[in-house]
């Protein structure tokens, strides 16, 4: 028997994801916003929910684009983010984007140069972001049992 | 390897009939709508000429043709005494074969027909073996061809049957875009399949040739369609390709209206009027289809000889010829240079060696349907010349090397021993053939280490290396390797990247940092054995070409392979400046976000309410917006003291939450103290970001980028070639530019995010006296939330923005940002001294960083 997961849907419409729904045992997101925790599903579907790719961006530790003003705003995002995955009963996973740094010249095809990674372009972890998930992983099992 | 330019040579161009096969788009070119009264039709020509053309040797360059109604009934016969013929143009090759090779070109309409008439001068009788009943390219021969973007017909081709004595119109339906299999053709011939298509076909006593037609709306359902206001199209041309005495085929002339623009438009009642020009054209490339030596330089390569003689070789047409004959090549004898070093070639004494010489042709099967590209030449007197065609523009690329055994394919650039061993492949981003054209997007950004977008092999030359060979690429450089795949230099910048190449080049001037267009039709690369130097002739896209000299292609050598070590003697005197303005950043080191200090105080506002509530992290901006009539609500805050000094700083960053009801706009904007409308309907001295906030997403991060005024930054930093949406890449290139889409773009520079003028086109970092948080045409009640209002991310000095000699390299060896500090920057000696590998200390393995809390 097979697993089937869906295709990362983004900004899907209610009918696609009920053909998706149809088809696949895990329906695959990208949620761009600061917290999963009232993400739904279109009504009559009950499946459970992968996010499939999030993260933040932060300006200050040499790379171009960004979001957040510093890691510790970035890392209380990232943490922000991952209770509230832990609190959405219809999500079972949750996937940072990227582990490396997109190059600060650019990433070929579309130059993304985000700060994007838990390590930078130089392979050093970003201390604020490695304490976070620390802390995430700490509680999660609290949280996730304590969510309603 | 160093290139100069030695000396440049007169306007030429050779044409490309795959190109224009390929651009058509729906809309509808036809008569039969054009409203009554006095008509001027005016269809652009980029091409065709009724006047003489300069004495520089020009094709016609028309850039009207009248369509007129007709005075009475017309009786399609090949005659005209029933035409008014008051808007007729004159159309040829090359001003001095104009008695010969030329054709008059009239238009008509009525309300249900379109009509053209040709008037075709050609010394011998029209010559086209092309049977319509088995092969519909009657363009492969003599013939007249009109192409058009409409929703239906795309091709039309006419030209009278030698094999079956027969007029033929053949018209090709379908969008070639979609491909071959999604076109229908129909010979119309001489009964037109579709109903109303008609033409005939005279022979002149005179020896003209008259050819008329009109031709009707096509039947098809969905006719006549909403025109689109861009891309309208509408071409015609003029094929001669006569034999030569000996029965073979001769060199081909072809002469071409170009029309960029079309008339069709629906007016206030939805019919199509004929009294309007559309704007829009993305072709209007005359210089495509311009012969000016008086020869042809087809599609397929050129080349010089010792004695810089010319050489043409038209693979495509000659392959075309007549169903297909092979190249046909001519010779044009050099006759002199000019005092600025351009050379001139003797074109009345111009020889077609066809008949006369051997050419042995490689044939390298790929997936592609060109099988001959690259061929050697012999010629009579022993001596053996090379060219290597162009692709026809499909993927795939010969260099025939027999000497070697080998033959070069690609992309990617592939090394094929003739026992079928590939001996060597390198890296080639190849987008496809029409991606330089229509979808830059997709190609990848010039690097100096990948070969992209190669098209074809410009000719090979013997050097220290041993066999070095030329590719040229659809995005303007030329690629010089050596058959064991070594890629050793390149000329040309990417021409999304260069300076466009002068009009009036100057012997000697450098090939760095230019470009001659993207897309060459030829050119040959080649050593002379006299001199001992390298030639490039090169240009295409520009209606010129240029013989430049190649300096320092000798001094490459080859080193062994193993540990190389460099002592400091060996170094570029500027070696050790480099590397410490690589290791020294000129920031003023690590740069922490800085807040605004905002004069709450002296805050203005606009149909809000603002309320500042202390909380844990601070102070909190409560606004509340109530107005629905302003085109904003929110407040205006100025900077305490006066003004911010933002000049380290890119952004301005905030969290922003909204109570609701609904999703909100909010928008920040900072201004100097002079900012004002624009007038254009942007701002002036002023930068402005905006961002959808949902209430359901709790606190969110947006910001305004601080943008420097285009003219503060020098600097020529980009991400990719052009925009999806078609915006001309020129204007994006470098600094502070402006585009309202990041999807595509590089997603922000050091200065700040570029963005719609709208938007503002920049301000003084050092001199912002306000923040302004406003919601756009409030439509509703809502309040905002906004807090932790601060500076952030490190920007380049002003004299580093002006500078580009400063500010690149803008990344060190390990990629990092250079012109920034902050924790944890990895430094060229931290933590590296220990098991090091040389001098540099550039071999650390894995991350230094150690986890301290397990």
């Amino acid at each position: 028997m097979n697993l089937r997961l869906g295709m990362l849907l983004d900004g899907a419409s209610p009918a696609t994801v009920a053909a998706a729904a149809k088809h696949c045992d895990v329906l695959c997101f990208r949620l761009n916003r600061t917290s999963p925790a009232d993400f739904k599903l279109p009504d009559g579907i009950d499946k459970p929910v992968i996010i499939a790719e999030f993260g933040f961006s932060a300006l200050d530790r040499g790379m171009l684009a960004g979001d957040l003003p510093d890691q510790a705003a970035r890392a209380a995002a990232y943490k922000e983010y991952m209770i509230g995955a832990l609190k959405n009963p219809q999500i079972v996973g949750c996937h940072w984007s990227q582990y490396r740094d997109y190059p600060a010249s650019g990433r070929a095809r579309d130059e993304a140069n985000y700060n994007a990674g838990f390590v930078d372009i130089a392979d050093t972890p970003y201390d604020e972001m490695i304490q976070a998930a620390r802390e995430v992983g700490k509680t999660m099992y609290k949280e996730r049992l304590e969510a309603k | 390897m160093t290139c100069a330019f030695d000396g440049f040579g007169s306007a030429a161009k050779s044409r490309r009939v795959v190109l224009l096969r390929l651009v058509y788009k729906e809309n509808i070119v036809q008569g039969h709508k054009l409203t009554n009264g006095v008509l001027s039709v005016w269809i652009l020509c980029a091409g065709l000429v009724a006047t003489a053309a300069s004495a520089q040797g020009r094709q016609s360059e028309n850039h009207e043709l009248h369509a007129v109604p007709p005075p009475g009934a017309v009786v399609v016969d090949g005659k005209l005494d029933d035409w008014d013929l008051s808007g007729q143009i004159e159309s040829f090759t090359e001003y001095r074969t104009r008695g010969t090779y030329s054709a008059e070109l009239a238009a008509m309409y009525d309300k249900d027909f379109f009509y053209l008439a040709v008037v075709w001068r050609d010394p011998t009788p029209m010559v086209n073996m092309i049977d319509p009943d088995a092969d519909g390219s009657g363009w492969k021969s003599e013939c007249a061809q009109l192409r058009m973007i409409t929703d239906l017909p795309v091709h039309v081709d006419c030209w009278f049957s030698t094999a079956t004595k027969r007029p033929v119109i053949k018209i090709l339906y379908g969008s070639v875009n979609k491909g071959a299999a999604n076109m229908e053709t129909f010979a119309a011939a001489p009964d037109a399949i579709v109903a109303g298509a008609k033409e005939a076909f005279l022979t002149g006593a005179d020896g003209k040739q008259l050819a008329t037609g009109p031709w009707l709306e096509p039947a098809q359902p969905g006719s006549p369609g909403t025109p689109d206001a861009h891309g309208q199209f509408f071409s015609t041309s003029f094929l001669w390709m006569d034999l030569n005495d000996d029965g073979k085929p001769q060199v081909s002339r072809e002469s071409k209206t170009y029309l960029p623009k079309s008339w069709t438009e629906p007016d206030d009642d939805g019919k199509l009027q004929g009294n309007e020009i559309l704007a829009g054209s993305r072709y209007a490339t005359s210089e495509y289809w311009r012969y000016p030596l008086g020869v042809p330089l087809p599609f397929g390569g050129y080349w010089l000889d010792e004695g810089f003689n010319l050489y043409s070789c038209g693979v495509e047409a000659g392959y075309h010829y007549r169903g297909g004959m092979g190249p046909v090549v001519a010779r044009i004898p050099f006759k002199e240079w000019t005092p600025g070093g351009a050379p001139v070639w003797d074109v009345k004494d111009q020889q077609l060696l066809t008949g006369q010489m051997r050419i042995s042709s490689a044939y390298v099967g790929l997936n592609g349907p060109c099988q001959w590209k690259a061929f050697e030449v012999h010629l009579p007197n022993g001596q053996s010349l090379f060219s290597n065609g162009q692709c026809n523009w499909f993927p795939g690329e010969r260099l025939y090397l027999p000497a070697e055994g080998k033959v070069v394919v690609g992309p990617p650039i592939t090394c094929i021993r003739d026992d079928g061993t590939i001996l060597w492949t390198y890296k080639d981003d190849w987008s496809g053939p029409l991606r330089a054209y229509w979808d830059k997007t997709l190609i990848s950004a010039d690097r100096d280490d990948l070969l992209v977008g190669t098209v074809g092999c410009l000719g090979r030359a013997k050097t220290k290396l041993g066999t070095v060979f030329a590719i040229q690429s659809s995005v303007g450089r030329v690629y010089f390797m050596t058959v064991n795949g070594l890629l050793i230099g390149s000329a040309f910048r990417d021409y999304r990247l260069g300076e466009p190449w002068p009009s009036d080049p100057q012997r000697g001037m450098s090939l760095d940092g230019t470009t001659m267009g993207g897309d060459w039709a030829g050119g040959h690369f080649f050593k002379s054995e006299k001199s001992n130097e390298f030639y490039l002739i090169a240009g295409g896209t520009q209606a010129v070409y240029h013989v430049i000299k190649l300096n320092g292609l000798d001094s490459i050598a080859a080193i062994p392979g193993g540990e190389v070590t460099v002592t400091q003697k060996e170094l570029h005197p500027d070696a050790p400046a480099i590397a410490k303005k690589a290791v020294a950043p000129t920031t003023d080191g690590k740069l922490e976000k800085k807040a605004l200090a905002l004069d709450l105080d002296k805050a203005a506002v606009k149909d809000a309410t603002l309320t500042p509530v202390k909380d844990a992290g601070g102070t909190l901006l409560k606004i509340a917006v109530k107005g629905k009539q302003q085109d904003w609500a929110g407040v205006e805050i100025p900077a305490l003291g006066g003004k911010w000094d933002l000049s380290k700083y890119r952004f301005v960053v905030a969290q922003v939450r909204t109570l609701g009801p609904d999703p909100v706009k909010v928008n920040l904007r900072l201004d100097n103290p002079n900012a004002a409308d624009d007038g254009k309907g942007g701002l002036a001295n002023a930068v402005a970001d905006g961002l959808n906030v949902d209430p359901r997403s709790g606190w969110t991060w947006t910001k305004v980028g601080i943008r420097r005024p285009a003219d503060a930054v020098k600097l020529k930093l980009f991400g990719i070639a052009e925009y999806p949406w078609g915006r001309p890449y020129e204007k994006a290139r470098g600094g502070a530019e402006t585009e309202t889409n990041d999807s595509w773009w590089f997603h922000a520079y050091p200065w700040g995010r570029p963005v719609d003028t709208a938007n503002g086109s920049g301000i003084d970092p050092a001199n912002v006296a306000k923040l302004v948080i406003s919601v756009a045409n409030p439509k509703e009640d809502c309040t905002l939330e906004i807090r932790s209002i601060c500076a952030a991310g490190a920007a380049p000095s002003a004299e580093l923005l002006g500078n580009p000699a400063r500010f690149f390299p803008c990344t060190d060896e390990f990629g990092q940002y250079i012109h920034a500090d902050w924790p944890g920057k990895t430094q060229r000696d931290a933590g590296c001294g220990e098991g090091a590998r040389g001098p540099g200390g550039l071999s650390c393995q894995g991350p230094r960083y150690v986890l301290s809390d397990h």
